[in-house]
């Protein structure tokens, strides 16, 4: 009878499961925690479930299912610094990390870029070239000095958000995968009968460049790669 | 989990005794060689070294009977390293005495000592062989001296001060001259004077004895200078400089036909105590800053960088030179410098001889540590000396110093302040419960698209727009083409009132002025002044069907007419004549 009612209002049961989930977290049972967090999802999805999700994974040591939540919750909160301190936190956990030291001009570089949304930058975006559209008409028709100024600063903000969203959209279009399993062996060809070439591990990221036979032809960041069963990875997004 | 707990327990227990060991001083002895020939000499070094071990004593030496002490010193070295943003700092101080043996033989050295905080450390015992000197040449065995003379008498060490009363720290110069009036051969020195309450330096050795005639008491003597040291007084008071004790052979000339080559005796000689009268410093108008310098000093100051980054160490070198007992210089007394930490200094010296002067200088390299960011300023830094011949107190100081500090490590600091301590760290907790949660969506809205249709149609309006306005400025033709519909409209309004009131004269009329002024506005011409078939002659340049012009020039006809020649005319035909011409307009 309740589950009736859940389904009828979806707005109300995510947030019954959710709360059931953070409850459940509290005392310490990650996993049915785990249960009620992804039961909310199939209602919908939101930022503090994503990231609550990721917790409960990352605690019963999931690595790499906890990376991937942080990644979404981050998709939809980029300026939330509890998620981007678990995603740090969570992928400097990992048995394989990342052995690239990243500049610090272009870590800002990135982060100026992430500071809005996916969504947010596109609403903005549009938003702002409107108004830009209204003054640069007023430019053209009267064709005064404060006209051109105003198009052209409005103009650069709409450059940003331009920008920012497709910073966004490369990575959703980059098929990030992350490894799911403790351990996996990546074979040359799709198969089993093909030679091992790699052990990756829980957390693991890599790039989704192929699908064939059940398998996915993975590329890690160092450039190498291998074919490894597709229920072991996970696409981010 | 299990055995993950005595996995880092076994880690624990395996790093243990080297942690043990780093926190407590390390105390060795070594000998620069372990084979000595008798009359050379070798050096035993004793090092301690540890963390902040400024206040450690002297080490006891054990017992050395069958050796000569034949001097001490003592230096410091200060050691940093940072790893993983943790400082350690480890000092070495190395006591190192001068030894040489008395007699040939296997000798062991017994373990130094030292006592610090509560513990006795001890080191190993060193073996040390003695053999025959390399350099010396086997002596033929002793005889007894000839009854002749006493042979005392012709052969004697005698040391010379430059001065028998000094201050304590100035200094003086000790010179020993071996005097002789025979040939001899094989000297050796079997006793250096033990120097105590003075700080000596040796002067001059001399390698080789070069002799020149002397007359002394009466007699000519060959007379060679062995060696001058500088010494520096540490205690005030009558201080007293042992005998040195020399081996040598002499020999003597033939005295008969059959004593062909004369016969050779080796003896031992020592010359006499002198007693040094040392005055103490005064101490009245002493300074705060004074280091123990008693001499004629300079100071300067620098750093070795101006920058800091990361919390490294800048290093403050204050370098004191001149002349006088450097050795015996203090560390300088620093001025408090806000926010940083100095450590402990690494005491380098440069001594030199120049004329039977100690010179040199001593360098203090102070690590100086930023705790914040921003400009240290390093104020002047004041010592203070005696000067011997002035017999006063002399002051001088350093310039100003300052450097930037940036990106100071703050985590150690939080560490060694106070209770805090890191113990590990973990993901921040989960988001709060909530009351409502909102369904969110990834995607972004692609309706939204359509406002940059709106967007690009206004942008295209205004340029439409803009070049309309442009037009009716500057194109004529254009402006009155533009308004000849509006006023069409306004004429064709008074037509339509003579057609209410039914009347047939001013209606018609109206309506061909209506008309033609239109005509006049659409195609830029003046066509009232016009004739009717030069108004349709420029009508048909235009891209107009012929029926409509042939139309039009009949309506035109029909108005000229009635309006000019009264003819009964019912309302009936007005309305279709009226309905007739506004169709052709359209049509235009």
């Amino acid at each position: 009878m309740i589950i009736f009612l859940l389904l009828i209002f979806t707005s109300d049961s995510l947030t019954i499961l959710y709360n059931e989930g953070n409850k459940f977290y509290a005392q310490g049972d990650y996993l049915s925690a785990i249960a009620s967090y992804e039961q909310a999802l199939k209602f919908g999805i939101n930022k503090n479930l994503y990231y609550n999700l990721g917790n409960a994974y990352f605690k019963s040591n999931r690595i790499g299912k906890a990376i991937i939540y942080f990644y979404r919750a981050r998709l939809l909160s980029p300026r939330d610094r509890d998620t981007n301190y678990n995603l740090k936190f969570a992928r400097n956990y990992r048995a394989d990390k990342d052995i690239t030291i990243q500049n610090p001009f272009f870590i800002a570089i990135s982060n100026l870029f992430h500071y809005f949304s996916y969504r947010e930058s596109w609403i903005l975006g549009t938003i702002v070239f409107l108004i830009f559209s209204v003054f640069f008409a007023l430019f053209i028709i009267y064709r005064t000095k404060y006209t051109i100024i105003i198009s052209i600063f409005l103009f650069i903000i709409f450059f940003y958000f331009l920008i920012t969203y497709l910073v966004w959209s490369s990575e959703i279009n980059r098929k990030l995968a992350v490894v799911v399993v403790p351990e996996v062996k990546a074979y040359s060809g799709p198969g089993e009968e093909y030679k091992e070439i790699l052990i990756i591990h829980d957390g693991a990221e890599a790039r989704i460049l192929e699908e064939r036979n059940g398998y996915y032809l993975i590329q890690l960041p160092g450039g190498i790669g291998g074919w490894i069963k597709t229920e072991n990875v996970e696409p981010v997004f | 989990m299990k055995i993950n707990h005595k996995f880092q327990l076994a880690i624990w227990l395996l790093l243990a005794p080297f942690i043990i060991f780093s926190a407590e001083l390390e105390f060795t002895a070594s000998v620069d060689r372990t084979t000595v020939g008798l009359g050379e000499t070798f050096t035993l070094n004793v090092s301690v070294s540890g963390e902040n071990i400024s206040g450690v004593p002297s080490p006891k030496l054990p017992d050395l009977p069958d050796f000569n002490i034949l001097g001490r010193s003592s230096s410091q070295s200060t050691n940093i390293s940072f790893i993983n943003g943790r400082m350690s700092q480890k000092t070495t101080i190395t006591f190192v005495y001068t030894l040489s043996p008395k007699k040939i033989g296997k000798f062991t050295i017994g373990s130094c000592k030292i006592d610090y905080q509560g513990k006795t450390y001890e080191t190993q015992e060193i073996e040390i062989e003695v053999v025959k000197s390399a350099t010396q040449k086997p002596s033929s065995p002793a005889t007894p001296p000839p009854s002749g003379g006493s042979l005392e008498d012709g052969v004697m060490v005698i040391a010379v001060p430059s001065r028998r009363e000094v201050y304590q720290g100035e200094q003086i110069n000790v010179s020993f001259y071996l005097y002789t009036r025979y040939e001899i051969e094989n000297v050796n020195l079997t006793k250096m004077p033990n120097f105590s309450g003075f700080w000596c330096e040796t002067i001059y050795e001399t390698n080789r004895l070069s002799y020149h005639r002397k007359v002394y008491e009466g007699k000519t003597y060959y007379v060679a200078l062995i060696k001058t040291i500088a010494l520096f007084p540490i205690t005030s008071g009558t201080l007293v400089i042992d005998p040195m004790e020399i081996t040598l052979t002499v020999i003597r000339p033939p005295r008969d036909f059959f004593d062909f080559f004369g016969t050779a005796q080796t003896l031992s000689i020592a010359s006499k105590s002198i007693s040094i009268n040392v005055l103490p410093l005064p101490q009245e108008n002493r300074p705060e800053d004074f280091c123990g310098g008693v001499g004629n000093f300079t100071i300067s100051a620098r750093l070795d960088r101006d920058t800091s980054l990361q919390g490294e160490p800048v290093n403050l070198i204050v370098k004191i030179g001149g002349r006088g007992n450097l050795r015996l210089i203090e560390k300088p007394k620093l001025p408090a410098i806000p926010n940083t930490r100095i450590l402990e200094p690494e005491i380098k010296d440069n001594i030199q001889v120049s004329n039977d002067v100690i010179k040199g200088s001593r360098e203090f390299r102070f690590p100086i540590i930023p705790q914040v960011d921003g400009e240290h300023i390093i104020p002047e830094i004041r010592v203070a000396y005696f000067n011997p011949k002035m017999k006063n107190y002399e002051l001088i100081k350093t310039e100003k110093l300052h450097f930037v500090a940036a990106g100071t490590v703050r985590a150690p600091a939080v560490s060694e302040t106070g209770g805090l301590k890191v113990l590990g760290t973990d993901i921040c907790y989960i988001k709060p419960d909530s009351k409502n949660l909102s369904v969110e969506k990834m995607v972004p809205p692609r309706y939204l698209s359509l406002i940059y249709l709106v967007s690009f149609f206004i942008i295209g309006f205004s340029f439409f727009y803009q070049r309309h306005q442009k037009r009716l400025l500057l194109d004529r033709a254009y402006a009155r083409k533009i308004r000849s519909g509006s006023v069409m409209r306004r004429n064709l309004k008074e037509v339509e009132n003579y057609l209410k009131k039914n009347d047939a004269k001013n209606f018609y009329s109206a309506l061909g002025r209506t008309i033609i002024s239109y005509l006049g506005d659409r195609f830029n011409i003046d066509a009232s002044a016009l004739t009717r078939e030069q108004l349709k002659e420029e009508i048909s340049r235009a891209n107009i069907p012929e029926e409509t012009i042939r139309d039009l020039m009949d309506v035109l006809y029909n108005c000229e007419v009635i309006a000019y020649a009264p003819a009964d005319t019912s309302g009936k035909n007005l309305l279709e004549f009226y309905k007739r011409a506004r169709d052709l307009i359209n049509r235009i």
